[in-house]
């Protein structure tokens, strides 16, 4: 067993970093005749048969390529039919009268029998003969256009259709007398990567582990692993595999949401707002706003991106798996445990020659390698003025210091960004990054100060919105990062003080408080109290 | 009350950054949206500094504001 390093060992760390760093962040074009060989040498460590490989222009084409040919298409808008229907019937019916209910019906009616009818369609699979073909292009057709917004569509929707067709257009072409149904199906719902994985991975680590004393170990996963760990997969995958989600699931959240929208816009604003008002309006907003927005996000939301999250799970990440793929490196090349590393071989190719893989029992997608790549001094994902990471398709990830944004939020000039805008952005990292493109000091000459307390200050922005009086919102500084968060809180809030207890999540501001109360935490958004706490103090003990 | 469990000791994670306020203890999520844990235990972030908890049974939650759309309250969203 190797139970220590020496000096000239350690003194290699840099070099696997350095190496392994320019694996994860690099934007050439696939090295395709590398990653198919290392795909083959996966299934064959897999002891599974050569599958077949198709070629995608992103990781996105992959999640949706695989959802196309498992038709989730279908089960997402059966899904619509019958659970937010009934959600927005009921929160709707509960919350107006039986003339405003007509109205409303009429109108998510449509959208929701819209989605209805378009996904009333035969089974691609069961189908035979020349309208296999026009099944599937629909499907895909249908399933791009119901899961991705208009910018993206256009960008990968011929992609996609392009994968499916290399995908199963062969199988499909072959049997013009018979069902496909059953084999495609059985060739493509299997996913291998856990046994890839677990006969690799964990295999490699136990003989790994069992060479190597802990120091060893400690020092080089501290040393090579983690750095690359930060470089790639904390600053580059994870906002790859959100933004992946997020094409997805955003479009599908605001389509649903545009049509909701719409509907409680239209009818119920004019219906009952102007007859009923106060009287109404904490129900129907409680009910239709609160619920209705709940239902559909979890509904839809969570269901569309349940089946991107089973392909983002069933993925390895090529490229972006650099950190603890350069970590096991180390040990082969340095410390010569080539036996103990051997089933790497095909992990470690892809890596160097491509993006992210779904692998599938009979096929393999693999994705090209992002050919944009732009960062800032910290290593954050970051371009103030375009697009921060792309595909050769085009879809990629627009972000300022590692916060994905919109890219209007990137492309529009900082004079010509609206402070409402920023005031009325829902996500308070982006809204932060906004603050920092504008600067605090032009926001805060559009507010009247309120209070002042340490590094919090309360300005009301009461101009910007109609018909309200007081509208507060606490600037405040994250003690960590020295960035600028503003946070509307309720016009009960008069003080800092009071913003501060108000912000506090319900349970929480349950608890009374008192000087001699007990110690609690707060971390960014996050408040830790004690769980049997009956008094705690008025504010966290540490805040960072 | 119900409770399911949280992979990863993750506390919130957030939507634009993928960044994870996360613990080394399990933890259980329950039906009011408040997580619990119990141990001595550091609470990580990316950005953050670490908060290192001593032993005891903790709960959590995130901070509220208004939505800026429908004007309602809700846990702020980052």
């Amino acid at each position: 067993m190797i139970k220590s390093l020496s000096n000239a060992q350690r003194a290699r760390f840099p070099e696997f970093v350095d190496k392994w760093t320019k694996i994860g962040l690099c934007t050439d074009p696939a090295d395709r005749p590398s990653a198919e060989l290392a795909i083959k040498l996966m299934y064959k460590y897999a002891k599974l048969e050569e599958p077949r490989i198709v070629w995608c222009s992103s990781p996105l084409v992959n999640v949706l390529t695989r959802a196309s040919v498992l038709k989730v298409g279908a089960s997402v808008r059966t899904l619509v039919e019958d659970s937010v229907r009934d959600s927005v019937w009921a929160s709707v019916e509960a919350s107006v009268g039986d003339s405003v209910r007509d109205s409303v019906e009429a109108s998510v009616g449509d959208s929701v029998r819209d989605s209805v009818e378009a996904s009333v369609e035969a089974s691609v699979w069961d189908s035979v003969g020349a309208s296999v073909r026009t099944l599937v292009e629909d499907s895909v057709r249908t399933l791009v256009r119901d899961s991705v917004g208009a910018s993206v569509r256009t960008l990968v929707g011929d992609s996609v259709w392009a994968s499916v067709r290399a995908s199963v257009w062969a199988s499909v072409r072959d049997s013009v007398e018979d069902s496909v149904g059953a084999s495609v199906r059985d060739s493509v719902e299997a996913s291998v990567w856990d046994s890839v994985e677990a006969s690799v991975e964990d295999s490699v680590w136990a003989s790994v582990r069992d060479s190597v004393g802990d120091s060893v170990w400690a020092s080089v996963k501290a040393s090579v692993g983690d750095s690359v760990w930060a470089s790639v997969w904390a600053s580059v995958r994870t906002l790859v595999e959100d933004s992946v989600g997020a094409s997805v699931r955003d479009s599908v959240e605001d389509s649903v949401w545009d049509s909701v929208e719409a509907s409680v816009g239209d009818s119920v604003r004019t219906l009952v707002w102007d007859s009923v008002k106060a009287s109404v309006r904490d129900s129907v907003w409680d009910s239709v706003w609160a619920s209705v927005w709940a239902s559909v996000r979890d509904s839809v939301g969570d269901s569309v991106w349940a089946s991107v999250r089973a392909s983002v799970r069933a993925s390895c990440y090529g490229q972006h798996d650099a950190s603890w793929l350069g970590f096991y490196d180390f040990f082969k090349q340095v410390l010569n445990l080539d036996k103990q590393t051997s089933k790497l071989e095909g992990l470690w190719l892809l890596a160097q020659s491509a993006n992210w893989a779904i692998p599938l029992k009979h096929i393999c997608w693999v994705s090209e390698r992002h050919n944009i790549l732009r960062r800032d001094n910290d290593g954050r994902l970051h371009c103030a003025d375009d697009i921060a990471l792309a595909y050769p398709d085009g879809w990629g990830v627009y972000a300022l210091h590692g916060v994905r944004m919109k890219p209007e939020y990137v492309l529009t000039p900082a004079d010509k960004l609206d402070t409402e805008i920023i005031l009325k952005e829902g996500n308070t990292e982006v809204r932060r990054e906004l603050i920092r493109k504008v600067g605090i000091e032009r926001i805060i000459s559009k507010a009247k100060v309120v209070d002042n307390w340490n590094n919090y200050r309360l300005l009301d922005f009461a101009k910007f919105y109609d018909d309200e009086s007081y509208v507060p919102f606490l600037l405040m500084v994250n003690p960590s990062t020295g960035g600028q968060h503003l946070e509307r809180v309720s016009a009960e809030c008069k003080t800092v003080e009071q913003a501060l207890n108000w912000r506090k999540p319900e349970a929480l501001q349950r608890i009374p408080v008192s000087d001699n109360g007990e110690d609690w935490y707060q971390q960014g958004d996050v408040c830790i109290w004690p769980e049997k706490a009956i008094i705690i103090k008025p504010l966290p003990i540490v805040i960072t | 009350m119900k409770k399911k469990q949280i992979e990863g000791g993750i506390l919130a994670e957030g939507e634009a950054t993928g960044h994870k306020h996360r613990v080394s203890v399990a933890v259980m999520e329950r039906e009011d949206g408040v997580r619990e844990f119990e141990g001595a235990t550091e609470v990580l972030h990316e950005e953050h500094k670490t908060i290192s908890l001593p032993n005891r049974k903790w709960n959590s939650g995130i901070v509220r504001e208004i939505d800026p759309y429908s004007d309602m309250v809700r846990q702020v969203r980052d």
